[in-house]
């Protein structure tokens, strides 16, 4: 549960610091985007069908702020959770570096999924490997982040119960 | 030998007393002849006396002379680092200032000249803050701070104090997106204003428009202004739209010219827009 809200607070607020710093976090047609890392953490840890909930969530709360058509990104949010499910599935006992190559394939394929379903296939190339590379390059940060938060909720919940 | 010895220290005594009682007599003669002027006498021994003494002292102050100038750099030093972290803040402070009025100072001249073309549109006008871009970076929309509630509905012109910017697609309660002519999806009649050659500018993802369905061999020439040609809708007639960058003929088989053209407007750093209310307007005049 902790970490359900630890990742919708912060998917929220992602969400949010793209639409506002959107221009100062992008590199051509490439941009410093937390959502898809938020997810490939949320999938390492969290399985079928509960990991599901929050990426849909996280879709629906990420359609309102781009023009693309309805459903693409909880499309392109859902497919990057179940392939880091699939590649978790298949290689138990990741460690964290070797999430790190996996999260920036992970987002380099949702980003050309969501140029091909959007009818911008003519940026593939170059902008979605940058796209991965970021993601690759903040998945380590964010890590540390969202673990921090899930453990330091866990703890103020205990707190609060023992006071209770 | 028992008898000696004590002759021989007295000897000595008295030698030393006398020494000491002629160098004390040396030295009040010489203070007493410093002092009272007894030039003609005391002059060598002054002479001496200062010669010495000024060998010992510049000995002596040597030392002390580096330790002063050791401590006094260092002091210095000290003094000119306080002094300097202090003008570096003074001038931090100062910096952020300027900033601070120069952005006002921007800020002033992009509200004149929106106010400007408030006072030349027909048409009632929104001034908004833009407060979002699309969350895909290849989509060229931005989310700006008027709605529904200040009267902006989707379709209407959105322009900056350099042109026209695109136009709405969306519009909430509070804010509203804006499709850029950048875009793909856009699509606006334009007219070249020379000429009156019509095309449609077209957005390509990038920083740039195409005019299409130009057919070769028109007169379009690097340069010329483009401009909308008020039969799309939304756009009213007349808007300055962008400066035709580049010119393509294209291949021998097809029968239309590629024009590249730059928009007026920079599209990647907007801050405040004005929104025109055409779709009111028209909607008012409807009987």
């Amino acid at each position: 549960m902790t970490r359900f809200l630890v990742a919708i607070f912060f998917g929220y607020f992602f969400i949010l610091l793209e639409s506002a710093w959107g221009s100062g976090l992008q590199v051509g047609m490439a941009r410093v985007d937390f959502l898809i890392p938020l997810v490939a953490w949320y999938g390492f840890k969290t399985p079928l069908p509960d990991g599901l909930f929050l990426v849909l969530l996280l879709g629906i709360l990420a359609e309102p702020f781009t023009v693309l058509s309805e459903g693409i990104y909880m499309t392109i949010l859902v497919s990057a959770y179940l392939l880091v499910r699939y590649i978790s599935g298949h290689m138990p006992g990741l460690r964290w570096w070797h999430k790190v190559p996996v999260v920036g394939f992970v987002a380099a394929e949702s980003q050309i999924l969501a140029m091909l379903l959007s009818g911008a296939a003519q940026f593939i190339w170059p902008w979605a490997i940058v796209q991965g590379i970021f993601a690759a390059m903040i998945f380590p940060v964010l890590m540390f982040v969202l673990e921090f938060s899930e453990n330091f909720l866990n703890k103020f919940l205990i707190k609060i119960r023992l006071i209770a | 030998m028992n008898n000696r010895t004590p002759d021989k220290k007295k000897n000595k005594k008295r030698l030393v007393t006398a020494c000491a009682v002629g160098l004390v007599a040396l030295i009040l003669f010489s203070m007493v002849g410093l002092r009272i002027g007894a030039q003609n006498f005391s002059t060598p021994f002054k002479f001496l006396f200062m010669d010495a003494s000024a060998s010992i002292q510049s000995a002596i102050v040597r030392p002390y002379r580096w330790t002063k100038q050791f401590f006094a750099f260092n002091g210095g030093c000290q003094d000119i680092k306080v002094k300097n972290r202090a003008l570096l803040q003074e001038n931090a402070r100062l910096r952020q200032e300027l900033v601070k009025y120069q952005e006002a100072y921007l800020a002033k001249e992009r509200y004149r000249k929106l106010l400007k073309i408030k006072q030349q549109m027909e048409y009632p006008v929104v001034f908004a803050q833009v407060i979002g871009v699309d969350l895909a970076p290849w989509a060229g929309t931005i989310l700006v701070d008027s709605g529904r509630k200040d009267g902006v509905l989707p379709d209407m012109v959105a322009l900056s104090w350099q042109g026209v910017i695109g136009h709405t697609i969306e519009s909430f309660p509070t804010s509203s997106r804006i499709l850029l002519l950048s875009d793909p999806r856009s699509r606006i009649a334009a007219i070249i204003q020379r000429t009156r050659v019509r095309g449609v500018l077209k957005g390509t993802g990038s920083s740039v428009c195409s005019l299409v369905y130009v057919e070769k061999g028109t007169d379009v020439e690097v340069g010329d202004k483009v401009i909308s040609a008020g039969t799309d809708g939304i756009f009213p007639k007349g808007l300055l739209l962008g400066k035709v960058s580049s010119i393509d003929p294209g291949s021998m088989d097809g029968i239309f010219q590629t024009i590249t053209v730059e928009p007026s407007a920079h599209l990647n750093n907007i801050e405040e827009v004005s929104i025109l209310l055409t779709t009111r307007m028209n909607d008012q005049a409807r009987p």
